[in-house]
């Protein structure tokens, strides 16, 4: 799961996959705006074919966050 | 050189400008929207007409005359027919931001007097776990509901009740005489906690805006609505001209889905926020790179510029491909609400899209100064609207100062703060923007910084430091003192929150706590979670030091937050 998250981050910004983990802070560390992490959400979802509700977005800060947030969505 | 407007009619009012819409515009389409099926739902301007005169009609049957209205909902055709039905002979509408936290509400509510809400079907259970804070609020009314609520009052159901009153000849909401002088809005200017004001504006504030728009801007065809509606910049310079022009406006049904609803419904043109311009720009390059077509690119876009300077465009030849990744219309962007880099600007329109970066401010409706495809300069916010006039005051030697704008767009004041408008405005009435810049000989005004510490976000958002500042210093009772900024700028692709503090190490050591860095980081997530996500702090720094103070023991921002950038 970690890495198809990187992956699809990567469509949005240059990183290094040794570079992220799940401390990696999207806004401060990867420099995403929150436009870009409700893109990356989008992409995800269509990806996935699930719905994260835009307020539950605002819970999401690092990889960490997103990746627990997918699992306990059983992905 | 003279000045060349585009000749607009002086409309009196907001209800005089739906009336010329539904006549001159009867059956071309006015919105289309994304349904909860993903069916396209189209409205035309008659229909629009129509329905604000049932709702009006109807909101009138029901004794609301003369209520404040909050309205809390995304961009939508009801939301449009709900703030219009208000504003042209209900009462007063209060537009609010729907990234605002429950307890952000209920003060803005309380802030406005509000007496009814109308809000989206998913907002409904927001509106229910506020109510019993706002014991004012005497009605909800729900848009476009896809269950039964007890208690609410549906939209579609009173709009329909209202058309039968209207045939059993009501006129008293159709016929009736809009003061153009009077508050029919209050518009909150930054959110929360306290420290937002409400804005009061009038009709006349409002159609001023309209006017001087129109005056420089003549757009047509179709447009993408992506910008919240309950902030003036999408309200005034958006929909309400579009209803002027007989533009055709689409809504963004999801920040998620940007990109493909504009390859949806193929707008020429639209406004943004910086934000969006720079994820718009970052993606053409990244497309090019990853294709290998990097140096193509660089190539056409400087044979292009050349044949520009001699008179040939044929940027939408040439860039083709690029254009039709974003709809392939696309070509006018309004951009606006934050600083935009003069960069990205260029490099938009090197590849067809066409910029007009302007400036405003809520409490001028917002509408102050934009650039237009005739008249424009690189790193001006464009010229002032004929509307209004703008002075800077107390210039230093380059001219620069504080911008004052006097005119019918200014608003009359903020809701119940009498010294707040006051200290707002100079003795001979100019407006105080708290924004610095400086006028050329040409009337392009240029902005140089704020005046106060506010943080100006590239999606137009805007953050007061103390109020998080005061927000932390209550919450973590070991921070001594907290000074928070943002790092980068909104111009630059590094713009976020950052808090530097300063801890009272012996009230954590006497808890046993060595590691700050992870307490303050763990206390800080539970903060944030109850801010909006813009105001959310990203990183914290640790100063070892106390932070330097003046002789009063202020804390020296400036010297502080260079500091914090060194170490961000």
């Amino acid at each position: 799961m970690l890495k198809f998250i990187i992956r699809t981050i990567q469509e949005f910004v240059e990183v290094n996959e040794d570079e992220i983990t799940e401390d990696t802070h999207f806004i401060s560390d990867l420099h995403l705006t929150s436009y870009d992490i409700v893109s990356i959400v989008g992409k995800l979802e269509s990806s996935l074919g699930i719905e994260i509700p835009d307020d539950e977005i605002r819970n999401l800060e690092t990889i960490g966050d997103l990746k627990k947030y997918l699992e306990e969505k059983g992905m | 050189m003279k000045k060349r407007y585009y000749k607009r009619e002086k409309l009196r009012d907001i209800k005089a400008l739906v009336r010329r819409a539904g006549t001159l515009y009867p059956d071309k389409i006015a919105y289309r929207e994304i349904g909860p099926q993903n069916q396209i739902a189209e409205y035309s301007f008659s229909r629009l007409e129509q329905d604000v005169n049932a709702f009006g009609t109807k909101l009138l049957d029901m004794g609301m005359k003369g209520y404040h209205i909050a309205i809390l909902g995304e961009n939508s055709y009801a939301w449009v027919v709900s703030f219009l039905s208000v504003v042209n002979g209900v009462g007063v509408a209060v537009p609010l931001d729907k990234e605002l936290m429950d307890k952000d509400l209920v003060k803005l509510l309380h802030k406005s007097d509000t007496d009814v809400i109308i809000c989206s079907d998913s907002f409904v259970q927001t509106v229910k776990n506020i109510l019993p804070e706002c014991p004012r609020i005497k009605a909800c009314i729900v848009m476009n509901p896809v269950e039964e609520y007890p208690g609410f009052f549906v939209m579609e159901k009173l709009i329909r009740e209202g058309r039968e009153l209207l045939e059993q000849g009501r006129r008293d909401y159709v016929d009736c005489f809009i003061d153009r002088e009077e508050m029919c809005e209050i518009v909150f200017t930054s959110g929360t906690m306290g420290v937002s004001k409400g804005v009061m504006l009038s009709h006349k504030n409002i159609m001023a805006v309209v006017y001087g728009a129109l005056s420089l801007v003549d757009p047509g065809g179709v447009s993408f609505s992506v910008l919240p509606v309950s902030h003036t910049y999408e309200c005034n310079c958006h929909i309400l001209p579009g209803l002027y022009c007989g533009v055709t406006i689409c809504f963004n049904d999801s920040l998620k889905r940007v990109v493909d609803n504009i390859n949806l419904f193929k707008p020429n043109i639209t406004l943004m926020v910086p934000l969006f311009l720079k994820a718009i720009h970052r993606s053409i390059w990244q497309h090019a790179e990853k294709n290998g077509l990097e140096g193509h690119l660089r190539f056409g876009i400087k044979l292009s510029n050349l044949l520009r300077k001699i008179g040939i465009d044929l940027r939408r030849i040439y860039f083709k491909p690029i254009l039709d990744r974003f709809g392939g219309n696309l070509c006018q962007i309004i951009c606006g609400g934050a600083p935009l880099n003069p960069d990205i600007a260029k490099g938009l329109e090197d590849v067809g899209l066409e910029v007009m970066n302007g400036y405003g401010i809520t409490e001028c409706a917002p509408l102050v100064a934009v650039n237009t495809p005739l008249w424009k300069k690189a790193g001006s916010v464009g010229q002032v609207i004929p509307v209004c006039r703008v002075k800077i005051d107390n210039p230093d030697i380059e001219g620069c100062g504080e911008i004052l704008v006097k005119g019918d767009n200014v608003m009359l004041g903020y809701y119940k703060d009498p010294e707040g408008t006051k200290a707002s405005f100079t003795e001979d009435g100019w407006f105080r923007t708290g924004d610095l810049g400086y006028l050329d000989k040409r009337n392009f005004l240029y902005i140089t910084g704020r005046k106060k510490n506010l943080i100006v976000l590239s999606n137009g958002k805007n953050v007061q430091p103390e109020e998080i500042e005061d927000l932390i210093l209550a919450k973590l009772p070991y921070v001594k003192e907290v000074v928070v900024f943002a790092p980068g700028s909104p111009e630059d692709d590094q713009e976020y929150i950052a808090a530097y503090v300063y801890v009272d190490e012996e009230y954590l050591n006497t808890r046993g706590i060595t590691d700050y860095k992870g307490r303050l980081n763990e206390d800080i997530k539970i903060l944030n979670r109850g801010l909006p996500s813009y105001k959310r702090i990203a990183k914290v720094l640790i100063s070892e030091t106390e932070f330097e103070k003046t002789t009063t023991r202020k804390i020296k921002r400036k010297p502080v937050i260079e500091r914090g950038i060194e170490n961000a």
